[in-house]
């Protein structure tokens, strides 16, 4: 099957003079979504400037599993049948190797979004002593996780900067989004019988955990520019763009 | 002969699905979960639909909203104060197609690959999914049996119903509830925190007020307080103007709001249920007119039909709502000077009245990225 990364897309045209992205990779995917290189803006993500500079490392406690609903309104895929009894066996996977390892687990459901697999039945199901939160602040929730699992979601990239490993059950083989397998920043879990292996990679095998951290690095450099500095470059930005006008 | 099952709601008795030389295909994964759990188990289509079939239905779905309002020729019928209004139900057009299409597509591939001579399907079923259930099996001459449903769900345009969160006694709600009913309560709620600030802002010495002024649309306090803090310090009067969730909607929120220079702009409610059926009318007119029929084929087979309803109840639901924004929101811009936008998004119904507007007057809009590509 040909890469979905190949068949990325802006949902509708670009109606603003100006487009401020977060990095190069931004950058190149708007301009393959027909977006003119005038328009776009490097300017690094303002919103996370506070997980770069204020977010405290803390103890690192549990492992927080992120649940989400799949990118079916975007692409067509996600709305077959098979593909989602898919997911459910790829999520069921990851909830059974949860249950053999001991450590504590923190569910954290997006505020919103309604999932196609419910995450609380099969928590009941294997993990029915695990809190399950909906609104609790997700900074706050990854700063003390020692390993998140998540879906593609921008979680990942939050979790990136706070240098934490991330395991990613992937709905296809490809990155889908952001290039975080590309740039080995990530552990991914291909096939539901491989969920266990990779978890505990993630969690206990060093020389794993060492090139996450290298993959992690890299992502920033690539993906996310002026890390921790973006708000002040957005400003800068903008008022040169209104002195020019 | 073999009789094929069209499920898109849970039927009322399942044993007839056991008979013989039956095939079953549940057109939703609600209904295939059911199924299974009664074991039950429908054909696999999964190798029927192809990563080709997937590109088209996700392109159809953008290229449709983009094309149908560029008729050159009728295109004052779309034009309210100078905004062609089809670009304003792009985005929630997109999203209602998609699931629509990629229904035609599957349910051209199932007869394709089983030619069947008998269809059972709910015939009681008028949603858009039962309507084109019912127009490719008479194309095809396929016989059309019936058979009972649960209930029929009526799938909604996108964006019809709004999920958001209430703070109440320190703890957060999420409440979905219907668009009409979703703004009733915005807008209560809103008045309690609206109180709760200006009070708060009794307090608190006001900045000075500077030459130049910055529109900022759908920004959230909690999420970007470090570059509103900093955008607040620089020489620039802040406007906000928020459609879904509220600028101040709890907490947390308010706390903030006293460390920036904030002004809200409030837009007035007051739809206008003449001018916007008058504007039906002409939307109504503009559809009937047009000749360009390839927009509304897939695959060679007129659509047409079934996708100008839907672009009709989209319009027909959204309409007074837009122009009640377009109309406010202009109304402002008279006495209101604004030099910049600053917004999250540019593809949604509320921003793009905003920034199409302001276009009019030359003022450069500024689109953030907010979230992974």
């Amino acid at each position: 099957m040909e890469k979905y990364s190949n068949h990325r897309k802006f949902l509708s045209q670009l109606i603003a003079d100006k487009f401020f992205v977060y990095g190069n990779y931004s950058k190149k995917h708007s301009i393959c979504d027909g977006i003119p290189e005038e328009q776009l803006v490097i300017s690094g993500c303002g919103r996370y400037d506070i997980l770069f500079n204020d977010i405290e490392k803390t103890e690192e406690k549990y492992i927080l599993l992120l649940s989400t609903r799949m990118p079916k309104s975007k692409f067509s895929y996600f709305l077959s049948n098979s593909v989602i009894l898919e997911w459910e066996k790829m999520l069921t996977s990851v909830f059974v190797a949860l249950e053999e390892l001991n450590e504590d687990v923190i569910i954290k459901r997006h505020p919103t979004a309604i999932e196609d697999i419910d995450s609380q039945v099969l928590a009941k199901k294997f993990l029915p002593d695990v809190k399950i939160y909906k609104n609790k602040n997700t900074y706050n929730l990854l700063s003390k996780a020692k390993l998140i699992i998540s879906p593609n979601s921008s979680v990942i990239t939050e979790a990136i900067i706070l240098d934490k490993p991330v395991v990613i059950p992937r709905y296809i083989n490809d990155d889908f989004g952001p290039p975080y397998a590309a740039t080995n920043s990530v552990l991914t879990i291909d096939k539901p019988e491989d969920a266990l292996s990779v978890i505990k990679k993630a969690l206990y095998d060093d020389k794993v955990k060492a090139q996450l951290k290298i993959g992690r690095e890299q992502f920033i450099k690539e993906n996310l520019e002026y890390g921790g500095k973006a708000t002040e470059k957005t400003l800068e930005l903008i008022k040169d763009i209104l002195k020019s006008d | 002969m073999v009789k094929i099952f069209f499920l898109d709601n849970i039927p009322k008795n399942i044993e007839i699905l056991e008979q013989k030389n039956s095939k079953i295909f549940p057109l939703n994964f609600k209904v295939e979960k059911y199924l299974r759990d009664k074991k039950i188990i429908p054909e696999d289509t999964s190798k029927w639909l192809n990563w080709d079939d997937f590109i088209f239905i996700d392109k159809t779905s953008m290229d449709i909203p983009k094309k149908w309002g560029l008729m050159k020729h009728l295109e004052k019928n779309l034009n309210f104060r100078g905004i062609n209004l089809s670009l304003l139900i792009e985005k929630e057009l997109s999203l209602s197609l998609l699931p629509l299409i990629h229904k035609i597509i599957l349910i051209e591939k199932i007869i394709e690959n089983t030619n069947p001579k008998i269809a059972v399907i709910d015939k009681n079923d008028n949603t858009y999914s039962g309507k084109i259930l019912k127009k490719i099996l008479k194309r095809n001459n396929i016989k059309i049996e019936h058979i009972d449903v649960k209930k029929t769900t009526k799938q909604d345009i996108y964006f019809e119903k709004v999920t958001f969160g209430l703070e109440f006694l320190g703890k957060t709600y999420d409440i979905t509830l219907k668009r009409k009913h979703f703004f009733i309560l915005k807008n209560i709620y809103e008045k309690y925190w609206d109180i709760k600030f200006k009070i708060n802002h009794l307090k608190i010495q006001q900045k000075k007020k500077y030459n130049k002024t910055i529109l900022l649309i759908d920004f959230q306090l909690i999420n970007y307080y470090s570059f509103l803090k900093d955008l607040s310090n620089t020489n620039y009067n802040l406007i906000f103007l928020n459609s879904r969730r509220p600028i101040i909607w709890n907490q947390e929120s308010l706390k903030i709001s006293k460390n920036l220079n904030l002004i809200k702009m409030q837009l007035e409610n007051e739809k206008d249920e003449k001018e916007s059926k008058k504007k039906i009318m002409d939307i109504k007119k503009y559809l009937d007119e047009i000749q360009e029929k390839s927009i509304f084929y897939l695959k060679q087979h007129n659509y047409s039909d079934i996708l100008k309803s839907i672009i009709l109840e989209l319009v027909e639901k959204r309409i007074s709502e837009i122009m009640m924004i377009i109309n406010s929101f202009e109304k402002k811009l008279k006495t209101q000077n604004i030099d910049a936008v600053v917004t999250l998004d540019d593809s949604q119904l509320f921003e793009r009245s905003i920034i199409l507007s302001c276009k009019k007057k030359n003022i450069p809009i500024f689109l953030i990225q907010n979230g992974d590509m």
